[in-house]
């Protein structure tokens, strides 16, 4: 799995794909980042959060068409197939490359928070009075950065699950990013349902109704596990996606 | 049959497809059970800023001790000597638990709640009602909305609304700037557990303007139901044990030819029999001229407020004007000091000093009340002694203006802001009358305030006139500020242009830097 991932790594990197991506991921974290907080002139960086989630559905899809898709297309699939590590391992390889990708576009957004704890250092020490807190929640914080790599490890998966099931790259990314604006649009819809038990069903799918506690400052366990699920249920069905077509 | 089961049609085919479906209906499963697990079970929510935002106040847990669970306890022996089950105090939230976790603005209600609970767990219990499952007893317990909260305690329910929690900047704002939480769930638990629950009567028939929010909510805090009464068509309840004049536009109505009616002898046999009587009025109270039967009635028990003759040759209140201890420039609105003697000293003390009295007018005592040594004010008639006296003053530097001319200074003399006047009755109760010499001092902007003290002063002053159970120290916290005030927009958009520039850039250039390489390598 290791020798895939790492393989997989370079590849983001010696082409121009790795670059593009982590070069919009920045600058969509920094432009919604400060257009939210700085030029809106509040610490407030929950609207931050929303924002990332919804550009998520443009952003992931474009590191993942290609993990599967390209070996499609290059006929390179068979070697895969064929090489000495199982159906598991591979696509777990992969799904951590791009994870990992991720991962670090995240780690490198969070510059974006620095200036908001400089500003609130300087106002703290201008206030001639006591007052309750100035500045950014770092459980806010902390929260919605949890919030935004479980999910981003959601999407994630459902890219990987559908860069398998097609050669094409662009069917890829277009499925992709119309299944993760469903998943999306699912607590939307939820609001216009009469029938109660599907409202609830509805809810429970809903990815921003579980996010909301992380972007108060709570570490909600089922929603992480929720979120997990999600990807561990769409590596799966890549994994199964890959049985059938290797002993097909 | 070995062949069939080693096959790959069924060992990949229709069993890989049951087995994969299974797999996702047992995470399907799992995730359920976390979800309802989360409704029960707090520690699947960990709080990332490893403290409370609102913590329950060590005066808050012992007020509820003090006023709630006794009341409660003694409610319950009550109930356990006559052989029936104990009742315990309820907390219900009209809707579900995950729901109102993961809304910010019922979190806190919801943390504060189960705060209290944490700390009389054989006390209090947390329910929640889905009030589109169960409409019925929605309607019984007065909900409207899913965001109510309701106390109970036996046959006693109050319903709080979200917006009742908070103090919000005006009364059109959706955004809260500080957090009422604890004092609203003590008080409410209190007038759910009290005994009895005291009227406070506002006399409705002198075009008294009910504005004031924030006063109304505070006379309810303290343990109050508010009613409303024609003091001309209706005799004074004797369940009054509270009656307020607030603002009036008119005088009392006199006794004349056409009816024997005096509202004034109304209010004089309700305070000889033990009453408490509170009148707000103020400079613009009197901008058409004295209140001859009220101004009469108040001099009776020693309080005057003091009028001058305008250009206009009518008699018109003076006007305080302090603009060193004001809050606006005008001068207007001024900071008055607590009476440290008399009878104010015996009210005022514990209370906060930096109240706030805008367009404020002048008390002063009757000509009949004696000065005794420690600055109050004695009448005796009729075998019954009243003694009157100052509870807030202006500061030295006040000045009181009529007829665009200062005619007093306060350096002489500390202007009287609000006056207490006070009789020991025939039948063993102490009749109260206090007089504030403002109306603005019960202003929203006045009592939703944390810094001037206000709002704890009319809850004291409630204390002293006998609710006991008033949550004077009970106080609210502001919202951290979220708003940045020291950026300028040219810095944000320099910040802006940095942090969007300078990373893609370092990635674009270490992309080029890469694939150029690689290609020449």
């Amino acid at each position: 799995m290791f020798a895939i991932l790492k393989k997989e790594l370079r590849s983001y990197f010696i082409n121009p794909i790795g670059y593009v991506f982590v070069g919009i991921f920045l600058l969509c974290s920094a432009l919604s980042c400060c257009y939210t907080t700085l030029l809106s002139k509040s610490y407030d960086v929950s609207a931050y959060f929303m924002i990332m989630i919804i550009a998520f559905a443009i952003l992931i899809p474009l590191l993942t068409m290609r993990l599967f898709s390209e070996e499609r297309k290059m006929r390179t699939e068979q070697l895969l197939l064929t090489a000495p590590v199982s159906l598991t391992g591979m696509v777990l390889g992969k799904y951590f490359a791009a994870f990992s990708v991720f991962l670090g576009c995240m780690a490198a957004s969070c510059i974006n928070f620095i200036p908001l704890y400089v500003i609130a250092a300087a106002e703290r020490g201008n206030l001639g009075y006591d007052t309750t807190f100035v500045g950014p929640i770092t459980a806010q914080v902390i929260g919605g950065m949890i919030a935004l790599i479980l999910i981003g490890a959601a999407f994630i998966a459902i890219g990987t699950l559908v860069s398998a099931l097609t050669e094409n790259q662009l069917a890829a990314a277009i499925i992709t990013i119309a299944g993760i604006v469903g998943f999306l649009a699912i607590g939307l819809v939820a609001s216009f349902i009469d029938v109660y038990w599907i409202r609830v069903a509805l809810s429970w799918i809903s990815i921003f109704a579980r996010f909301n506690n992380f972007v108060n400052g709570v570490f909600d366990v089922a929603a992480a596990t929720y979120f997990a699920s999600l990807a561990f249920v769409f590596v799966f069905l890549t994994v199964r996606v890959y049985e059938k077509r290797r002993w097909k | 049959m070995k062949k069939h089961i080693k096959s790959r049609s069924v060992k990949y085919g229709r069993v890989s497809v049951i087995l994969t479906v299974l797999a996702v209906v047992a995470v399907i499963v799992f995730n359920a059970t976390l979800s309802l697990m989360a409704t029960r079970y707090e520690w699947l929510y960990i709080n990332l800023s490893g403290e409370k935002a609102f913590s329950i106040s060590d005066e808050c847990e012992e007020y509820i001790n003090r006023y709630v669970i006794s009341a409660a306890d003694e409610y319950n022996s009550n109930l356990t000597e006559a052989g029936h089950q104990k009742e315990k105090l309820t907390v219900t939230f009209c809707d579900d638990k995950d729901t109102i976790v993961s809304e910010e603005w019922q979190k806190y209600i919801h943390d504060s709640v189960y705060q209290i609970k944490e700390l009389f767990p054989d006390h209090i219990e947390v329910e929640y009602l889905n009030i589109w499952e169960d409409p019925s007893t929605a309607r019984e317990l007065g909900v409207t909305s899913t965001t109510d909260i309701v106390c109970s305690f036996a046959d006693r329910h109050e319903t709080m609304n979200l917006r009742d929690f908070y103090i919000y900047d005006n009364a059109y704002s959706s955004i809260p700037v500080a957090y009422n939480g604890e004092k609203i769930i003590a008080s409410c638990l209190m007038r759910v557990t009290q005994k009895d629950t005291p009227m406070c009567y506002f006399t409705a028939n002198h075009g008294e303007s009910f504005e004031g929010y924030e006063f109304m909510r505070t006379v309810v805090e303290a343990g109050y139901n508010i009613g409303f009464l024609d003091l001309f068509a209706d005799e004074i309840p004797e369940d009054c044990s509270l009656l307020i004049t607030f603002d009036p536009k008119q005088d009392l109505i006199a006794a004349d030819k056409v009816s024997a009616v005096s509202e004034a002898d109304k209010i004089e046999a309700y305070m000889n029999a033990g009453g408490k009587y509170m009148v707000f009025l103020s400079a613009d109270t009197f901008v058409s001229g004295g209140r001859v039967n009220l101004e009469g009635f108040l001099e009776e028990w020693g309080i005057k407020y003091s009028h001058e003759k305008g250009n206009d040759g009518i008699e018109k209140c003076q006007l305080i004007k302090d603009p060193s201890n004001s809050l606006t420039v005008n001068g207007y609105t001024i900071i008055s000091e607590n009476a440290s003697s008399g009878l104010g000293e015996s009210v005022m003390t514990g209370l906060p000093s930096n109240n706030v009295f805008g367009n404020s007018t002048r008390i002063t005592f009757a000509d009949n009340f004696t000065k005794s040594e420690d600055g109050s004010y004695i009448a005796t008639a009729n075998g019954l002694t009243r003694v009157a006296g100052p509870l807030m003053v202006s500061h030295a530097s006040a000045e009181a203006w009529a007829g665009g001319r200062a005619v007093a200074r306060a350096s002489d003399d500390p202007f009287v802001l609000m006056a207490m006047s006070t009789q020991e009755c025939a039948n063993g109760e102490t009749a109260c009358l206090i007089a504030s010499a403002s109306v603005e001092f019960a202003s929203d902007d006045h009592m939703k305030s944390a810094v001037i003290g206000n709002s704890r002063t009319i809850t004291g002053i409630f204390k002293y006139l006998g609710r006991e159970n008033a949550p004077v120290d009970l106080v609210f916290s502001y919202f951290g500020s979220t708003e940045i005030e020291i950026l300028t927009t040219k810095t944000a958009n320099t910040v802006t242009v940095l942090l969007s520039l300078i990373p893609t850039v370092i990635c674009a250039a270490a992309g080029v830097f890469v694939l150029v390489r690689r290609r020449y390598s």
